[in-house]
C-alpha cells in the first residue's frame, strides 16, 4: 500500500470533500434540540452528543476547522522555515550566522513547552490565530532541514558551475539552490500536516485548543471523554477522522518523497 | 576529537542558557494573575496582596527577574512554586523519577523492538506480513496518543479489570511491602502508559531503520555478499546493521522532544505523577517559577540528547570526523 | 423539590442521631476499613491556615485538624446553639460582644501534647499575619482573643450579630504552637512539619507520595470516640473522567457529584450505590455592571435592567439544569445553594418566555435586527456578549454552550471566553468581561454575601464582586439581616430583593450525588466540609474487601 500514492490521495480527497461539501449537507452543528447522546440512526448518521448536537455535522464542520488549521500552520512554517534555512545556509554574512543561532535556539526549547506557555497566556483562540501559532512554532525544524540541504547543494557541481560562470550569489541562491533545497522541506511539510493535526488535538485535550463552539476534532475527542461509557461513538468518530487525515498526509508525504527523491529509497 | 567535543559542549551550554533566558522572558510577559493560585476565591486586602507579591517575587521588572533568576540558578535555587508553596527544586525532584522511568523504557523498547522490526521489514519486502507492518506503522503514527490511552483504559482497566486505571503505584500497598510486590505493582501500573507511549512513537524508528537498511542493502558489497550465498539474516547482521545506525543516532537526538510531548499527554491520561502533568498544571496555573523550573530541566535534557547524538554520530560514522 | 429538601434534612438528622452513639465494642482491636477518595490536585502542604485555600486541601486537613465546633444537621449558622462541640467542650455568652470558650481537656495532639489556649492564641496571631493571607471576612469582625486560663479563652467581637459563634467556632482550626512557634511564618510551608503534620483530629498523617496520594490512619485515642474507619487514602486524580473510571473499576470508593450521564453505568454495578446529600454549590452567569475596560461607566448593554431581564427570560433554565444535572438540581432565584435551605428558598422561573416576547422586550430597549443578519443590533452595534469562565470547568462550559444556543435563538450573539484560570481572573479583576460564569461553593453563612455582593466589595480591587454590583437597598437589607433580631427572615428578604434586581442569570443549585461502594454504613456527607463525619463511617460486617483488613 505504500507503493502507490493512490491510497493516500483517495483518503485525502474524501476528507477534503467532507470538509468542503459536508457542512452544506449536514445540519447545524450548534443546534441543541435533538436529544442527548442518541446512538447513530437515519436522522443522525453518527448520533448526537451530550448537548444534543448532531455528531456528523460537527465532524464535517470540524474537518473544515482542523484541516484549515493544519494547512495554514504548515504553509506558515514552510515559508518562514525555508526562507530562514536558505539564508542561514548561504553563509558568509552576519545575517546568516545569526539566523543559524536563532534556529538552534528555537530548537533548544521543546515546541510543546512553548505552545503550552503561549496558549496558557492567550487562552483558547479562534481557529486562524491558533493555526498561526502552530505555524510560527513549527518553522525551526524546517529551517534546519533546508539549511542542511543548502549547505550540501552549495558543493553540488551544477551550483559550482553556475558560480564559476559569474552568476551573482543571490541569483544562485534563488535559481539554483532554493528549488533543490525545497524538496525535502515540502516532504517534511506534508508530514507536518499530520503533526499539526495531532498537535491541535493534543492541545485541545489539555484544554488549550480552539475556542468553542468551533468544532475541531481534538475538541470533540476532549469532550467525549466523560461519555466514553454512555456514548463511545463520540470518541470513535473523531478519532477515525483524525487517523484518516493523518495517515493520508503521511502516505502522500512518502509518495512525494519517492517522486522527488527516488534515490533515497 | 577532544577539541571538537569542547567546542560542541560550549555550544550546547550557550544554547541552553539562551533558551532558558528566553523562556524566563516569555513566561514573564505572560498575562494572568499568579496570586489567583494562592488566594483562590478569597478576597484579600492590600497589605496581604503586597506581602504575597513580595514573597513570591511577582512585581519585578524583566531585567530584575532575569537577574534574580540567574543569581538563584547559580546557587541551585529556582524559587518557590506557588501552587505547591515549596521550593521548585524539591517539587521537580519529586516528579522527575516517574517521567524518567516511563521515558527510558519507551526509548528502550523503541530502539530494540522498533529497530528489529524495521530490519526485518527491510529484509522481507513485498510479503503479506510486511504489508501489515507497513499499514500498522502508518496508523500507529496517525493515532493521537491520548486517544490510544483512553481506549486502552476503557478496555483493559474498566471493562476487563485486568490492569489499574491510573497512577504509578497502588496506594493500598503498604509502604513496607516486600520489594518483589512493589516491583510487580509498579509493572502493572506501567503496562498501559508504556503501551500507549510505544504505540504512538514506534512507527518512526521502524520506518527509519527500514529505509536505512534498504539503502545499505542496495550497496554493491551487500549484493556481493548475498551472491556468495550468505543468508539474508547473516548479511543483515554483518553488513547492514552498522551503517544503518547513522540515521538512528540522528533520530536519538531528536527523540527527547518527542518523548516530552508524548509524556505530557500520556501522563495526563493516566494521572502519572511525572513532569508532564506537573508542567501542564503549572502552565495553566501560571505558576511562573515552576514552569521555568520544569522548562529548564527539559531544555537541559534536549541539549544533552543532541550532544550525545552528535558524539555517537562520530563514533558510528568515521566519515563525519572531518572538520 | 421541597420534599427533596426535607428528605435531605432528614438524612442529615439521621446521620447526626446515629453519630451521637459512636462506635462500640471493638476498643482494643486495630481499626479496620479503608476509604479511597479522589482529590483533583495534590495537597503538598496539608495544614490549615497556611495551606492553599481550596476545597480539596480542606478535604484532607479537616481529617487531621478539628474545629472548635461543627454545624448541626440543618446547617443553620444562626444563634449560640448553632454548633455541636468538637475541640471546644463548651461555650457561654459573656455579653453581646464576647464569647467564652473552654477546650475539651481530653483533646490531644497526635504527639501526645494537650491542646491548650496557647495553641488557639498562636493560630489567631498567624491568621492576622498578612503573610498568611487568611480570609478577611473571618478576621475582620473579631476584635481579638484573650487567654483566660490553660484551656479557656474569650473572643471579643467588633459588633453584635447572631452568627458570632459560627464565625469563630467553625472557622478556627488550631495548629500546634509547641511545634511551630520557632518556625518563621514564611518557612512554615517548607518546614519539616508541613511535610508530616501533627494534628488533633480522628486521623493522623501517615504518608504522602507526591502527585499520587495522601494516606491517613485512624488515631485510636481520638477523644470523641475511636474512629470506625482505619485508613483514608486521598488519590490525586485531576481528570473527572479518570475519577469515574477508577470508581467503575473498583479502585475508588467514593465519587462526589456523580455525573448524570454515568448514572446508568454506576447503577449497573452491584457494589455501588448513589446517595443524595445537600450541597453548597450554586452556578450563575453574573452580568458585569460596568463597561469592560472602563469601570467608571455603566455597561453599555448589561447596564440596562430590561435587557438583563430579557436575557434571563430567554433561557430555559429548567431544561439546562436537567440536561446537566439530571433531576438533581433546582433553579434558584438568587445566589442560594441547597445548604442555605434553612432560609426559605427563593425560586427562579424554570421555563423560558416565548421567543417573540423576548424579542419584543429587547426591541423596546432598542435592539432590533435592522441589517437582517439574524443578530440584533442598535445604532449599528451588534448585540454581542462574552461568557467568561476557566477552561478547567466542564460544568460551566456545558452551561455556557447551552446559554449560547438559547440566546442565539433570539438573536443574541454570545461568544465563549474559556480562559486559563489566572488569565481569566486577571480579566475579571480588571473588569474586562461581560458575563462571569461562576460556580461558587458557598460559605455556610450568608454573611459571606458582603464579600461578593455589597457596594463596599464593588469598590475593592481584588474582591470577589467582579461585576461590581452595587445595590444600596440590598446592602441595607443584608446588614439588617446580619445584625437584626431575625436573621433567617432577614436573609430571605435580602435574597428576594436580589432576585428582583436580576444581577445574574442564576442557573442551578445542585444536590451532591455521591456514588459510593455499598459496603459502607452510617454514611454522612456534609456541604462545605464534605468528609467531617468520615471517621464514623463503618464497613458492613461480612462485606469487607481485602483492602479493609
Amino acid at each position: 500500500m505504500t507503493r502507490t500514492p493512490w491510497g493516500g490521495a483517495a483518503l485525502a480527497a474524501a476528507l477534503l470533500a467532507l470538509a468542503v461539501i459536508g457542512p452544506w449537507i449536514a445540519p447545524d452543528p450548534l443546534l441543541m434540540e435533538a436529544g442527548t447522546l442518541l446512538p447513530p440512526s437515519s436522522a443522525h448518521l453518527l448520533g448526537t452528543d451530550q448537548h444534543s448536537r448532531d455528531v456528523f455535522a460537527r465532524l464535517a464542520h470540524g474537518a473544515r476547522v482542523s484541516l484549515t488549521v493544519a494547512g495554514v500552520a504548515v504553509i506558515i512554517a514552510l515559508v518562514i522555515g525555508s526562507t530562514v534555512g536558505v539564508i542561514a545556509g548561504a553563509g558568509g554574512s552576519v545575517l546568516s550566522a545569526s539566523l543559524r543561532r536563532i534556529t538552534d535556539l528555537a530548537l533548544a526549547l521543546p515546541r510543546i513547552v512553548v505552545l503550552m506557555v503561549l496558549l496558557a497566556a492567550l487562552g483558547t483562540l479562534p481557529p486562524l490565530t491558533f493555526a498561526m501559532i502552530i505555524g510560527v512554532t513549527g518553522w525551526p525544524a524546517i529551517a534546519r532541514l533546508v539549511r542542511g540541504e543548502t549547505l550540501r547543494l552549495r558543493q553540488a557541481e551544477y551550483v559550482i558551475a553556475a558560480r564559476a560562470l559569474g552568476a551573482p550569489p543571490p541569483r544562485v541562491l534563488w535559481r539554483e539552490i532554493l528549488p533543490g533545497a525545497l524538496a525535502p522541506a515540502i516532504i517534511a511539510a506534508t508530514l507536518g500536516v499530520a503533526d499539526a493535526i495531532l498537535l491541535e488535538a493534543g492541545l485541545s485535550f489539555l484544554g488549550l485548543g480552539i475556542m468553542a463552539p468551533a468544532p475541531s476534532w481534538g475538541g470533540m475527542i476532549l469532550e467525549s471523554r466523560d461519555y466514553l461509557h454512555a456514548a463511545p461513538w463520540l470518541l470513535l468518530v473523531p478519532v477515525a477522522a483524525l487517523v484518516a487525515a493523518t495517515s493520508s498526509a503521511t502516505l502522500l508525504g512518502e509518495a512525494l518523497r519517492r517522486f522527488l527523491q527516488p534515490d533515497t529509497q | 576529537m577532544t577539541g571538537w567535543l569542547a567546542r560542541r559542549s560550549v555550544d550546547a551550554v550557550v544554547s541552553a542558557a539562551a533558551a532558558i533566558l528566553l523562556l524566563v522572558a516569555l513566561v514573564h510577559v505572560m498575562p494572568g494573575d499568579p496570586l489567583a493560585v494562592i488566594l483562590g476565591d478569597r478576597p484579600a486586602d492590600a497589605a496581604t496582596v503586597a506581602r504575597l507579591r513580595e514573597r513570591y517575587g511577582i512585581d519585578r521588572s524583566l531585567p530584575q527577574a532575569l537577574g534574580d533568576f540567574a543569581r538563584g540558578a547559580v546557587r541551585g535555587d529556582l524559587g518557590i512554586a506557588l501552587s505547591e508553596q515549596r521550593p521548585v527544586t524539591t517539587v521537580l525532584r519529586e516528579h522527575v523519577g516517574p517521567t524518567l522511568l516511563l521515558g527510558s523504557l519507551t526509548l528502550l523498547i523503541n530502539f530494540t523492538v522498533g529497530l528489529a522490526l524495521g530490519l526485518w521489514w527491510a529484509l522481507h519486502p513485498g510479503t503479506m506480513r510486511s504489508r501489515i507492518v507497513s499499514a500498522a506503522t502508518v496508523v500507529g503514527y496517525a493515532l493521537p496518543t491520548f486517544a490510544i490511552g483512553m481506549v486502552l483504559v476503557w478496555i483493559f482497566a474498566v471493562e476487563l479489570g485486568w490492569l489499574p486505571v491510573a497512577g504509578s503505584s497502588d496506594p493500598l500497598l503498604p509502604a513496607d511491602a516486600p520489594l518483589s510486590q512493589a516491583v510487580v505493582d509498579r509493572l502493572e501500573h506501567l503496562v498501559l502508559p508504556l503501551t500507549t507511549m510505544v504505540m504512538a512513537t514506534i512507527a518512526v524508528p521502524i520506518r527509519q531503520q527500514r529505509s536505512a537498511a534498504r539503502a545499505v542493502a542496495a550497496q554493491p558489497w551487500v549484493r556481493a555478499a548475498r551472491a556468495r550465498g550468505l543468508s539474508p539474516v547473516v548479511v543483515a547482521w554483518r553488513h547492514c546493521w552498522r551503517p544503518a545506525l547513522t540515521p538512528i543516532v540522528t533520530l536519538l537526538g531528536l527523540w527527547l522532544p518527542m518523548l516530552v510531548s508524548g509524556a505530557v499527554l500520556v501522563e495526563s491520561v493516566f494521572a502519572w505523577p511525572g513532569l508532564g502533568t506537573l508542567l501542564a498544571e503549572a502552565t495553566v496555573n501560571r505558576d511562573v517559577p515552576l514552569v521555568i523550573g520544569a522548562g529548564v530541566l527539559l531544555v537541559i535534557a534536549v541539549q544533552l540528547g543532541s550532544l550525545l547524538a552528535d558524539v555517537l554520530y562520530r563514533v558510528v560514522d568515521p566519515a563525519q570526523r572531518q572538520p | 423539590m421541597i420534599q427533596r429538601i426535607i428528605l435531605a434534612c432528614l438524612l442529615g438528622i439521621g446521620g447526626m442521631i446515629s453519630s451521637a452513639t459512636p462506635a462500640i465494642g471493638q476498643s482494643n482491636a486495630a481499626v479496620r476499613g479503608t476509604v479511597v477518595l479522589a482529590i483533583p490536585a495534590d495537597v503538598s502542604v496539608p495544614v490549615p491556615v497556611v495551606g492553599l485555600p481550596y476545597t480539596h486541601v480542606a478535604d484532607v486537613t479537616d481529617q487531621l485538624f478539628l474545629r472548635l465546633g461543627f454545624l448541626k444537621s440543618s446547617f443553620r449558622t444562626v444563634g449560640d446553639d448553632a454548633l455541636t462541640p468538637m475541640l471546644a467542650r463548651s461555650w457561654r455568652r459573656v455579653d453581646s460582644l464576647t464569647l467564652a470558650f473552654e477546650l475539651d481537656p481530653r483533646a490531644m495532639w497526635h504527639d501526645g501534647a494537650p491542646v491548650t489556649t496557647h495553641d488557639v492564641m498562636f493560630t489567631w496571631r498567624l491568621m492576622v499575619n498578612p503573610a498568611v493571607g487568611a480570609d478577611h471576612a473571618v478576621i475582620e469582625p473579631i476584635a481579638g482573643i484573650d487567654s483566660t486560663g490553660v484551656r479557656t479563652f474569650r473572643v471579643r467581637f467588633r459588633r453584635a450579630f447572631a452568627e458570632q459563634l459560627y464565625l469563630i467556632g467553625f472557622n478556627l482550626q488550631p495548629l500546634p504552637a509547641h511545634l511551630l512557634e520557632r518556625v518563621p511564618v514564611d518557612s512554615i510551608t517548607t518546614s519539616e512539619y508541613a511535610s508530616a503534620p501533627v494534628g488533633n483530629g480522628p486521623f493522623r498523617f501517615e504518608r504522602r507520595v507526591p502527585g499520587e496520594f495522601v494516606e491517613l490512619r485512624a488515631y485510636p485515642a481520638f477523644f470523641l470516640g475511636k474512629p470506625t474507619i482505619g485508613r483514608v487514602v486521598f488519590r490525586v486524580i485531576p481528570n473527572p473522567a479518570t475519577r469515574l473510571n477508577l470508581l467503575l473499576s473498583g479502585e475508588l470508593d467514593v465519587l462526589e457529584y456523580a455525573p448524570p450521564s454515568a448514572m446508568a453505568q454506576i447503577r449497573a454495578k452491584r457494589d455501588l450505590r448513589v446517595v443524595t446529600f445537600m450541597s453548597n454549590l450554586v452556578l450563575y452567569g453574573r452580568f458585569n455592571t460596568r463597561a469592560p475596560g472602563d469601570t467608571s461607566r455603566p455597561h453599555p448593554v448589561l447596564g440596562d435592567r430590561a435587557v438583563r431581564d430579557a436575557l434571563v427570560s430567554a433561557l430555559d433554565r429548567g431544561v439546562m439544569a436537567e440536561r446537566i444535572y439530571g433531576r438533581n438540581a433546582s433553579v434558584p432565584g438568587a445566589v442560594q445553594s441547597v445548604s442555605w435551605s434553612w432560609i426559605r428558598p427563593v425560586r427562579g422561573t424554570a421555563g423560558a418566555t416565548s421567543r417573540s416576547a423576548v424579542r419584543a422586550a429587547l426591541a423596546k430597549a432598542g435592539w432590533r435586527d435592522s441589517d437582517g443578519d439574524g443578530i440584533l443590533d442598535r445604532n449599528g452595534v451588534p448585540l454581542r456578549i462574552g461568557l467568561l469562565y476557566p477552561e478547567t470547568s466542564a460544568v460551566r462550559h456545558d452551561f455556557a454552550l447551552q446559554m449560547q444556543a438559547m440566546w442565539r435563538a433570539v438573536g443574541i450573539d454570545a461568544h465563549l471566553e474559556r480562559l486559563p484560570g489566572p488569565v481569566g481572573s486577571e480579566r475579571l479583576n480588571a473588569g474586562r468581561f461581560d458575563v462571569e460564569m461562576g460556580s461558587v461553593n458557598q460559605d455556610a453563612s450568608p454573611m459571606s454575601l458582603t464579600q461578593s455582593w455589597s457596594c463596599a466589595s464593588a469598590r475593592e480591587a481584588r474582591s470577589s464582586n467582579k461585576t461590581r454590583w452595587c445595590n444600596p437597598e440590598f446592602d441595607r437589607l443584608l446588614a439588617n439581616a446580619i445584625t437584626g433580631k431575625d436573621p433567617v427572615a432577614g436573609y430571605r428578604v435580602a435574597l428576594a430583593h436580589m432576585a428582583r434586581e436580576t444581577p445574574a442569570a442564576f442557573l442551578a443549585a445542585p444536590y451532591n450525588n455521591i456514588a459510593l461502594h455499598s459496603r459502607f454504613e452510617n454514611v454522612q456527607v456534609w456541604p462545605v466540609k464534605a468528609w467531617t463525619s468520615l471517621w464514623q463511617w463503618r464497613v458492613r460486617r461480612g462485606a469487607e474487601l481485602p483492602r479493609d483488613r
